[in-house]
């Protein structure tokens, strides 16, 4: 007899919403319940749907902290996209609401030290939890870019933690000149091949298109593939 | 003024809400799809059963919208790429492989792709949008060789299980009674295993599956195709040994020099498609530019065929094919992309 194959990632959890706060145009962040005794890793997911018998769920970075005081909600960090099905739903979710998600799941997690995270846009979710969650870092670098400051979540954490080893880009937002003016892929290519390490592993999160041009950036300034790690929005 | 729509790649219920809503007889539906798909016509003027006054209502508004390829690339071998304008002015490629008396057609069904593999040209225009049922069908339609095609591989451009519900629109043209009647059996989807849409796939179609590997290590995989983070290979091959027509499955492994091409990966394979009566179609590297990655010599390419038959595992080594042209997926289209940027 052949086995039944049971869904890897069934929607078993109902979370209620906590919180929804919009932090610029069509971007927010949701928090909803975790229950007490469930644990993830930070870069991990959730699949998760408002309506499970009409809209396939769709996954999210879990942005919050493993631990501390976060520990009693999850929160995710999204953008509406232009005729999205479910993110447009999400972002009509109100405190005391529900949404019916999966348990934490995924293979994209890190080290606490030697890691270079690479991210642009909402792809900072799982180096945020990360972050979140750490108190001391050895050798963590972050490069982080958004279109302007109000986008470039967590830079205040990432600032007091990682001190110089966060490097924050702006590419559509000159009012900050001590800040890097320019996409991350910018950066990178007008960046000394020196100064990125080898024996660092870099792991990249975000859509296919920054992925994918920061990994050849990477490759081209003499990084090895199997040093090179991605999460890809797709 | 309106665009008219295109009445190529619908399927029959569609075509029957579109004579519903012009109040037209109940069976033009077929009658329409008949003229498209098996006598070709070239205009709604030519589909003679249908009144005239129907025919009129019906060219307000659509058209026959099959669209002629823009570029065509011929190899030495016979191999041939097709070059097709998408409605957005992107371009995608189809590739045409005759083998004795077969013609294999390889389609796309994306303009780029989201899943970013390591080894891939069209992974590296990123994600420029998914193709219509429309534009798959006419990959098909439109090629010189179009009704001499024995079989059609979905494994051009972009991940099928991607855009699932075209892919499976145009699989339903394809082998459905009042379309082109194919067996499934002539088709095979190519897929990196993206799970939801995977289970859909095997539940509502029976044609081939085509499951790209290319390492049993989660950590060597993950750094081919990211896609590994989500849906483990591991996680797809549970899916896959709970089904029970295992014969329309098999897998694509590219062999790249001294990163999978070991004893020891060998050894894995077997271990990780042990209960599975799957084959592996091993294949050769077609290099693209700046790729850090190396095909695996001729000399141990065999090696580890024979080394995978020695487990039992069944293993057929796919012929490279038009390499003067570039027939590896996405490489003229990227190429053409970032000459243009
Ligand atoms: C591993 C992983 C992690 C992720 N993490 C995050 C995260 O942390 N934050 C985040 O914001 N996103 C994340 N995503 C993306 C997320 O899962 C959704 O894909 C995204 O929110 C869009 O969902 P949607 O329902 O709004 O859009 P969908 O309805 O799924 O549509 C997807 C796209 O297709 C377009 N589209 C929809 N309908 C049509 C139509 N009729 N015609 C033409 N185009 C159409 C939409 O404009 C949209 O851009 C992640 C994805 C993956 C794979
Ligand atoms: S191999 Fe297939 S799934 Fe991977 S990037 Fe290329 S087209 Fe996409």
């Amino acid at each position: 007899m052949t086995a039944m194959y049971i869904p890897l990632h069934p929607l078993k959890f109902k979370s209620k919403i906590v919180d929804q706060i919009e932090i610029y145009k069509n971007h927010f962040i949701l928090s909803f319940t975790r229950e007490p005794e469930e644990r993830f890793m930070a870069g991990q997911l959730l699949a998760l749907t408002t309506a499970p018998d009409t809209i396939p769920p769709r996954l999210y970075s879990i942005a919050s902290a493993e631990t501390a005081e976060e520990s009693t909600c999850y929160q995710i960090y999204y953008n509406t996209t232009k005729e999205g099905q479910l993110s447009n739903r999400l972002a009509a979710l109100k405190a005391g609401d529900e949404l019916h998600r999966s348990s934490p799941f995924g293979q994209f997690i890190f080290p606490k030290s030697k890691s270079y995270f690479i991210a642009v846009g909402t792809g900072i979710a799982p180096f945020l939890s990360k972050i979140k969650s750490t108190d001391h870092f050895q050798e963590v670098k972050l490069l982080h870019g958004a279109k302007n400051l109000e986008l470039l979540l967590g830079h205040e954490i990432f600032s007091s933690k990682l001190k110089k080893n966060y490097i924050p880009c702006l590419s559509q937002d000159s009012a900050y000149p001590g800040l890097f003016q320019g996409r991350v892929s910018d950066y990178l290519q007008n960046c000394d091949a020196s100064k990125l390490p080898l024996d660092y592993h870099y792991y990249l999160c975000g859509s296919a298109e920054m992925v994918v041009q920061t990994r050849d950036i990477l490759l081209s300034k003499g990084v090895p593939f199997n040093l090179i790690s991605a999460e890809i929005y797709f | 003024m309106e665009l008219k729509k295109p009445l190529l790649g619908l399927t029959l219920t569609e075509l029957q809400a579109i004579t519903q809503e012009h109040s037209m007889p109940t069976f033009a539906a077929k009658q329409i799809a008949d003229w498209i798909y098996r006598k070709r016509v070239t205009s709604i003027e030519e589909m003679s059963n249908l009144s005239l006054g129907d025919r009129q209502k019906l060219c307000e508004h659509y058209e026959i919208g099959a669209k002629k390829y823009q570029h065509l690339y011929a190899s030495v071998d016979g191999t041939k790429k097709y070059l097709f304008a998408t409605t957005k002015g992107n371009g995608i490629e189809s590739a045409l492989i005759p083998h004795e008396n077969h013609y294999t057609l390889c389609v796309s069904t994306q303009v780029g792709c989201k899943m970013g593999c390591l080894f891939c040209m069209t992974g590296k225009q990123g994600f420029q949008g998914q193709l219509s049922t429309n534009e798959i069908i006419n990959q098909i339609y439109s090629i010189d060789e179009s009704e001499q095609l024995t079989n059609i591989v979905y494994m051009g451009m972009g991940e099928p299980l991607d855009n699932y519900s075209e892919t499976i629109k145009s699989i339903e043209i394809m082998t459905a009674d009042y379309a082109y009647a194919w067996s499934p059996k002539r088709i095979t989807v190519s897929t990196v295993g993206v799970i939801p849409t995977l289970i859909r796939f095997l539940e509502e179609s029976k044609c081939n599956l085509a499951v790209s590997l290319h390492s049993p290590f989660d950590e060597e995989r993950l750094q081919l195709m990211p896609i590994q983070n989500v849906y483990p290979i591991k996680e797809v091959i549970q899916v896959l040994k709970a089904q029970k027509n295992q014969a329309r499955i098999s897998f694509e492994y590219i062999l790249f020099a001294g990163v999978n091409d070991s004893q020891k990966h060998v050894n894995e394979l077997a271990r990780l498609l042990n209960g599975l009566s799957a084959h592996i179609n091993l294949m050769r590297f077609h290099a693209i530019p700046n790729s850090p990655l190396k095909g695996t010599s001729e000399e141990k390419l065999k090696e580890f065929q024979s080394a995978l038959n020695k487990k039992g595992i069944i293993t057929t080594i796919r012929a490279s094919r038009g390499e003067d042209i570039m027939a590896a997926c996405g490489l003229l289209s990227t190429l053409q992309k970032q000459g243009s940027a």
